[in-house]
């Protein structure tokens, strides 16, 4: 490498910080990842190892009924080779007073020589004298017996404690962790409710046993074996056979022992029964007699008890006399007071009457009186009427004369009528004759004759002579002969006709007067009339007024002559009613006389009963002591006799005892056998494997896909920086360099960043996270440290990896800057072209989009490989998140689906069938509680299961002892839908062990060694441990052992809360081993749950540490390559925020997509990671809930908005200058 | 008053120790209408002169009124307002968005304007109504700055400024987009002022200019421009 070359690679460095501690990031966190998670598992096993071996765990421990005596550690010693056997003892004892007052202790022996289960010390020290004790760290930390305090103990049975130990009181010393806990769980016992809450370590020399409870072996073989290996396993397994083989001939030594010292004790209690027995029919005689004398004292008392009753009758009946005296007198007192008032009621009755009579009588007179003067005024009424009579009569003649007048003057009248219109034509005609004689004449003078004698009226006219010659004159003269007479005769003429209307006239006049007169006088005789008629009128009225009165004078009458009547009638009434009132006062005053004498009657009668009623009571008196003398003598018999019966019982119970003891005695000696435990036993030890296998394989999955999305990351970042350098590589070519410098540059470039940024990343890593993890186990398991080393293989790895990834990625970047000619290289590389993206084509959506929707997806299709980068690495980050909910939802489910769905009942007895004498039916009877609601007896059997295959697993056998509310215990159903299953003839197996067997349903499966086929009928949900179920009749048919036996009841709790009462109610029962309850059971698996979500909660930090670096590194290398577009819409007056969503939308957009793939890829992956993680015994529960997708997706657009602030303040910087730069 | 008018302009840039003054007094005056070119040797604080008036950089000093405004007074914000909408401006590598068409281009201009013209309109106006769905990569150097003029005067804006406006044009097409300010100048009114270092083209415009040395060294009012078609460079 040039010097100057190598120079520009430092400084170059130096000018992008940001871009190199990114790629460093990237690769920090993808290393330490991965190799922090991968290393967890080992490091974990591993700190085990060395624990258990250090401390010196046994691999084999014994243990027996009748314990151990020396020479069956003798026979031990020469049975197996063995580094060390350590013979000990325990027991189970309870804590007495105190903060721990009735928790159970298991007390172990200690012996400081023995390098077996050497406690691992956390506090204080060891023991150095007896009475110095060591205690469970865990269980003390809780509670107040601190380092330097006593503690005292007592036993949990009806045993002595001298029977264990030396002493009660002892001095905690030291506090520790013991390696034969692995786990936090304690055990059982069968003493209080069963359950052991701590342990102690005392010194050897406290114990007051004379055998061994407890063989403990290290095995030779076994030293500087890993434990968790199958190499372990065989050693273990090849030692275990020989001490089983050597336990049948060594326990048939401990039975002639134990019964040889059981007789020699029973005998003893024989002999105290006889003596016992003899002393109770002493007793029986005495009691005969008490009986007796008894008897006769209860006669005595019942004679007294009749006299006195009688005279108590007595006693009743004359206060029955008394009081009804008394009820008489109030009565006769009562009637005495309601004739007095009635008297004086009656009294003052009379008054009123005499009263009221005097009133009528006045009232009498008063209308006798009125009617005398109503007569009188009738009579003046009369006379009056008779006088209007005669004038009216009057008046009438007079109207009757004055119509008659009234008719003469209108006769009169018409005849003046008549003639004022005969005088009226008679001037009509004279002048007519002047009008038509004028100018005419006639010849013949009888015409003017005939004229004439028309104007004769008798009376009225009379034609003159005068007037005649003027007619004859005028009628004859023709005209023009002499027309100056003619005109005179005319003029005579028409004053002739003037004459005659004059008179006319003069005749009109008066007849007017006339009319006049007689219109007045009519309307006065029309007056008169109407006058008359009213005076008629009022002359009726009058009649009637006084006809009237009379009536009413006479009615009065009628009424005064009945008032008489009556008031005479009540004269008499009076009368009657005084005499009856003398009667009555009579009367009264003999009663109060009666009332009196009784009184003083009643009186005496009370002062007798009195008398009597003392003596009574001095009878009753009498009694009482008697009766009471009676009750003792009685009492003392009874007691007696209860003591005579206790005493029966107890001989009884003494005599069942030895019964008893005798029958335990052959019992315990039949059953006895030696139990050999290796490490595999305690089940924890084999979940501490697995768990450190489960973080394994969850490391399997989660570090890789870090690697990768970090892989795709720093690709992304070179390529950016080999285009930003092109010029530079240019120069370079057109210098003369050769391409290897060139390139060299880069893979230093890439080789600086990942180094360190590996070797950071796995400094960390290995640090922490296998330290998280092995916290979160803590809460579970009492491993004290871990082991955790730098891993050099890992490492190497790791870095060699991740240099291959950014050295690589350098080189593909520069692959077509390296090709091209230097002069092409300096030239400014041509921005990229602007091309229509397939959506435009679609006309109908592209038209109806925002111009700056057009923008957005025009710039997200044109850097293709970065939406790409963006959309795997949000996808990434998303699936990472979904995993990890997922994962701890489907672990959650487990739990309650387990616990609560299909294993329905509460508790779980375990019963003891080893022996002949188990009696189902007394520990059924004894449940019948308050406490329990029901019970079912199952067989529970660990039996290997096959396929026809060949395929060998272990599982849990169920076998109920009848079909009937099987599923009120054990519900089994399938997971999908539900279908509930009965169990028929053959068996039904769960999920996952028909998915490990390969089989399904009507396939065969073998159970145990025995070779009947069983047909798979159904295959039920489970997801803890595997289980199989059948009928107690195929069970029958499979011919294992000696068929059906129930050494399980199942039983549910009426009360689940009630736990320590049921399991102390249980254990007394001998046949009882233990009791545990389905709640603890799902505990132990919440304890995981609990764990893996710091887990879960580790991932989720990564999965956004690498959504952030993703998004931001991709959104900078985005500003930076657009640096200049964004500054010219600066420029062109885009607000700060208008830049940012020009920029935000793109992002949105790439991390909506990124989101919806890795929701889709985060189902595959948890799938992946459920199926890796899982264990044979464990099925995690299969399907994400919809809030884990929910929650997986907001969290990434959290990030995504986290990121897109922070661009804010780097898009807010961009220098508006920089849009007036020439190309680069 | 003037339309524009820079009054004792400074703006000092600290460079470590030194400070030195881009624009050390600058004052000058263009009237509306006129078309102004700022002329001087590169380096000679032409830019800073520029960046000012468009509102793209304050200034530490004086006074710069555009339109009876103050601008060296204005708030980032009204400053984004100013650029937004009284400013056009026409860059000498055209700035385009590649990823856009010329009419979207123009468009980018006219979406955040409140009295914006027509984008085709103006596209015609400027001679490349033919070529409004092209993208840039597929318009000559001439066509890409047409867009660009096309894309400030959309705008309808007081002041156009141009920076080096045929910097990266051939000779005939540089003319031709002088030819098209010019003309912009005289038949819309237009205030234009460009900032060149070509002495050249100095007798066209109304106004010329000097920077030199950060000062204004000389203001020439030119009564009787030419026509682009007379000047040669």
């Amino acid at each position: 490498m040039k010097k100057k070359l190598f120079l520009n690679t430092l400084r170059s460095l130096k000018s992008t910080k940001s871009r190199f501690f990114a790629i460093m990031a990237i690769i920090a966190i993808g290393c330490g990842f991965f190799a922090g998670v991968k290393s967890a598992g080992p490091d974990m096993k591993k700190s085990s190892a060395q624990y258990l071996d250090e401390q010196g765990l046994a691999d084999i421990h014994l243990l027996s009924e009748l314990g151990f005596d020396d020479e069956d550690v003798a026979a031990v010693e020469n049975a197996v080779d063995a580094d060390e056997i350590y013979a000990g003892y325990s027991a189970d004892l309870v804590a007495d007073g105190g903060d721990l007052d009735g928790k159970i202790l298991k007390v172990y022996s200690y012996d400081p020589e023995s390098g077996i289960n050497v406690p691992y010390l956390t506090e204080g020290r060891l023991p150095e004298a007896p009475g110095e004790i060591i205690a469970d760290e865990r269980f003390f930390s809780a509670s107040t017996p601190n380092v330097g305090d006593k503690i005292t103990l007592k036993t949990g049975d009806d045993r002595e404690m001298s029977d264990y130990l030396s002493e009660t009181e002892f001095t905690i010393v030291g506090k520790a962790k013991s390696p034969v806990y692995i786990a936090y769980e304690r055990g059982n016992t069968s003493i209080g409710n069963g359950v052991i809450n701590g342990w102690l370590l005392i010194p050897e020399e406290n114990f007051s046993y004379d055998i061994y409870t407890d063989i403990y072996i290290s095995l030779a073989e076994a030293d500087g074996v890993d434990p968790y290996t199958d190499e372990y396993e065989e050693i273990v397994d090849k030692n275990a056979n020989e001490l089983e083989n050597l336990s049948e001939t060594q326990i048939e030594h401990r039975k002639g022992v134990v019964l040889d010292e059981a007789y020699e004790e029973i005998n003893d209690a024989k002999a105290e029964l006889a003596d016992a027995e003899k002393e109770y029919s002493d007793g029986e005689q005495e009691i005969a007699d008490g009986e007796k004398e008894i008897a006769d004292n209860e006669k005595k008392v019942s004679d007294a008890e009749k006299e006195i009753a009688d005279g108590e009758k007595e006693i009743a009946d004359n206060e029955k006399k008394i009081s009804d005296g008394e009820k008489e007198i109030a009565d006769g007192e009562k009637e005495i007071a309601d004739n007095e008032k009635k008297v004086s009621d009656a009294e003052k009755e009379i008054a009123d009457g005499e009263k009221e009579i005097a009133d009528a009588e006045k009232e009498i007179a008063d209308g006798e009186k009125e009617i005398a003067d109503h007569e009188k005024e009738i009579a003046d009424g009369e006379a009056e009427i008779s006088e209007n009579e005669a004038a009216l009569a009057d008046a009438e003649k007079q109207l009757a004369d004055g119509r008659k007048e009234l008719a003469d003057g209108e006769a009169q009248y018409e005849e003046g009528a008549a003639a004022v219109s005969g005088l009226d034509s008679i001037a009509e005609a004279l002048n007519g004759i002047v009008t038509a004689y004028q100018t005419a004449a006639v010849q013949d003078i009888s015409a003017v004759n005939e004229v004439i004698s028309g104007l004769d009226h008798e009376g009225l006219f009379t034609v003159d002579d005068t007037l005649k010659q003027l007619l004859t004159g005028y009628m004859m003269t023709p005209p023009g002969y002499d027309d100056a007479s003619k005109a005179a005769a005319g003029q005579g003429i028409a004053q002739y006709a003037a004459g005659v209307t004059a008179q006319a006239d003069e005749l009109r006049n008066t007849l007017a007067e006339t009319r006049t007169q007689l219109d007045s006088a009519k309307a006065e005789l029309d007056k008169h009339e109407a006058e008359i008629e009213s005076g008629r009128q009022e002359l009726s009225e009058a009649k009637q007024t006084i006809s009237d009165a009379k009536q009413e004078v006479a009615d009065a009458k009628a009424e005064l002559d009945s008032a008489r009547e009556e008031v005479r009638k009540a004269k008499a009434e009076l009368e009657d009613g005084r005499k009856e009132l003398e009667d009555g006062k009579k009367e009264l005053e003999d009663g109060k006389k009666e009332l009196d004498d009784a009184r003083k009657e009643l009186e005496d009668g009370k002062k007798e009963l009195e008398d009597g009623k003392k003596e009574l009571e001095d009878g009753r008196k009498e009694l009482e002591d008697g009766k009471k003398e009676l009750e003792d003598g009685r009492k003392e018999l009874d007691d007696g006799k209860k003591e005579l019966e206790d005493a029966a019982q107890e001989i009884a119970d003494a005599k069942q005892e030895i019964a008893d003891a005798e029958q335990e005695v052959h019992d315990s000696v039949d059953d006895a056998e030696w139990y050999v435990f290796d490490r595999e036993y305690n089940p924890y030890y084999s979940h501490y494997a697995e768990d450190c296998e489960r973080v394994d394989a969850i490391a399997a999955v989660f570090p890789i896909f870090f690697i990768l999305v970090a892989a795709l990351v720093c690709c992304t970042t070179m390529t950016r920086m080999v285009e930003e350098q092109r010029t530079e590589i240019g120069t370079l070519k057109a210098l003369g360099y050769s391409r290897f410098s060139i390139i060299s540059q880069y893979i230093m470039y890439a080789a600086a960043a990942s180094i360190p940024g590996g070797f950071i990343g796995l400094l960390i890593g290995f640090n922490t996270l296998p330290r998280v993890i092995f916290i979160c186990y803590q809460s579970m398991y009492s491993q004290p440290y871990l082991i955790s080393d730098f891993k050099w293989d890992y490492a190497a790895g790791c870095i060699i990896t991740s240099c291959l990834c950014t050295g690589l990625s350098a080189l593909y970047a520069s692959r077509q800057e390296l090709v091209s000619c230097p002069a092409q290289l300096m030239r400014p590389k041509p921005p990229r072209d602007g091309k229509r993206i397939l959506l435009e084509r679609i006309g109908f959506i592209w038209k109806r989009l925002k111009f700056t929707t057009k923008v957005t997806f025009r710039n997200l299709f044109r850097y293709k490989a970065r939406l790409l980068m963006t959309v795997i690495g949000i996808a990434g980050c998303t699936a990472l998140l979904l995993t990890g909910f997922g994962l701890r939802e489907s672990i959650t489910a487990i739990v309650d689906r387990q616990y609560g769905d299909i294993f329905r009942y509460d508790a779980l007895a375990a019963i003891d069938d080893s022996g002949e004498n188990t009696n189902h039916d007394a520990v059924a009877e004894s449940m019948s509680t308050d406490i329990v609601s029901a019970e079912k007896l199952v067989m529970q059997v660990t039996e290997d299961i096959r396929n026809s295959g060949g395929d060998n697993y272990e599982t849990y056998l169920l076998v109920p002892e009848t079909k009937d509310n099987f599923t009120d215990f054990i519900d089994l159903h399938t997971r999908e839908d539900k279908t509930p299953i009965e169990l028929s003839g053959g068996a039904v197996i769960g999920e996952k062990l028909a998915g490990l067997l390969g089989v399904g349903i009507g396939d065969k499966v073998y159970f145990g060694e025995s070779s009947v086929p069983v047909n798979v009928d159904a295959i039920c949900e489970n997801y803890t441990f595997n289980y199989a179920y059948m009928t107690r009749e195929t069970y029958d048919t499979l011919g294992i052992d000696d068929g059906f036996s129930g050494n399980v009841f199942l039983i549910n709790m009426t009360d689940p809360e009630r736990t320590d009462e049921l399991s102390e109610m249980l254990l007394k029962n001998e046949d009882v081993l233990a009791v545990t309850y389905s709640e603890d059971g799902g505990d132990k698996f919440r304890d995981l749950v609990d764990s893996l979500s710091l887990i879960v909660v580790a991932i989720i930090a990564s999965a956004g540490a690498l959504a952030f670096v993703v998004l931001f590194n991709l959104s900078n290398i985005n500003v930076n390559e657009r640096i200049r577009e964004l500054a010219t819409i600066k420029v062109l007056g885009f607000y700060d925020g208008e830049v940012a969503a020009y920029i935000y939308r793109e992002n949105m957009i790439s991390t909506l997509m990124g989101t919806a793939a890795g929701l889709v890829m985060g189902i595959f992956l948890e799938k992946f990671v459920v199926k890796t993680a899982e264990v044979d015994a464990v099925m995690f529960a299969p399907g994400i809930p919809f809030y884990c997708f929910a929650a997986a997706a907001a969290l990434t657009l959290l990030f995504a908005l986290l990121v897109n602030v922070t661009l804010y303040f780097r898009l807010k910087k961009i220098d508006m200058a920089a849009s007036l730069k020439a190309i680069e | 008053m003037s339309f524009v008018e820079f009054r004792n302009v400074y703006k000092r840039y600290k460079m470590g120790e030194v400070t030195i003054a881009a624009s050390d007094g600058v004052s000058f005056e263009i009237e509306k209408g006129e078309f102004a070119v700022i002329v001087g040797a590169s380096g000679a604080g032409k830019t800073t002169v520029l960046n000012m008036l468009g509102g793209m950089d304050t200034c530490d000093e004086g006074k710069i009124i555009v339109d009876g405004r103050n601008i060296a007074a204005f708030s980032k914000k009204e400053m984004t307002r100013y650029r937004r909408q009284d400013i056009g401006f026409v860059f000498q590598f055209y700035n385009l968005v590649q990823n856009l068409t010329a009419k979207e281009n123009v468009e980018l201009a006219t979406e955040i304007c409140s009295d914006a013209r027509n984008a085709e309109a103006v596209l015609r106006q400027v001679g490349l109504g033919e070529r409004i769905n092209n993208f840039p990569a597929q318009l000559s150097g001439g066509e890409q700055q047409r867009v660009s003029i096309a894309r400030a005067l959309a705008k309808s804006p007081k002041l156009l400024l141009c920076d080096e406006p045929t910097g990266a044009l051939d000779y005939n097409t540089g003319k031709t987009i002088l030819k098209l300010l010019q003309d912009t100048c005289r038949e819309k009114g237009m205030t234009v002022v460009v900032i060149t270092h070509n002495q050249a083209i100095t007798p066209m415009a109304d106004r010329v200019i000097t920077i030199k040395n950060s000062k204004v060294s000389n203001v020439t009012l030119n009564s009787s421009p030419v026509p682009v078609e007379t000047i040669e460079w």
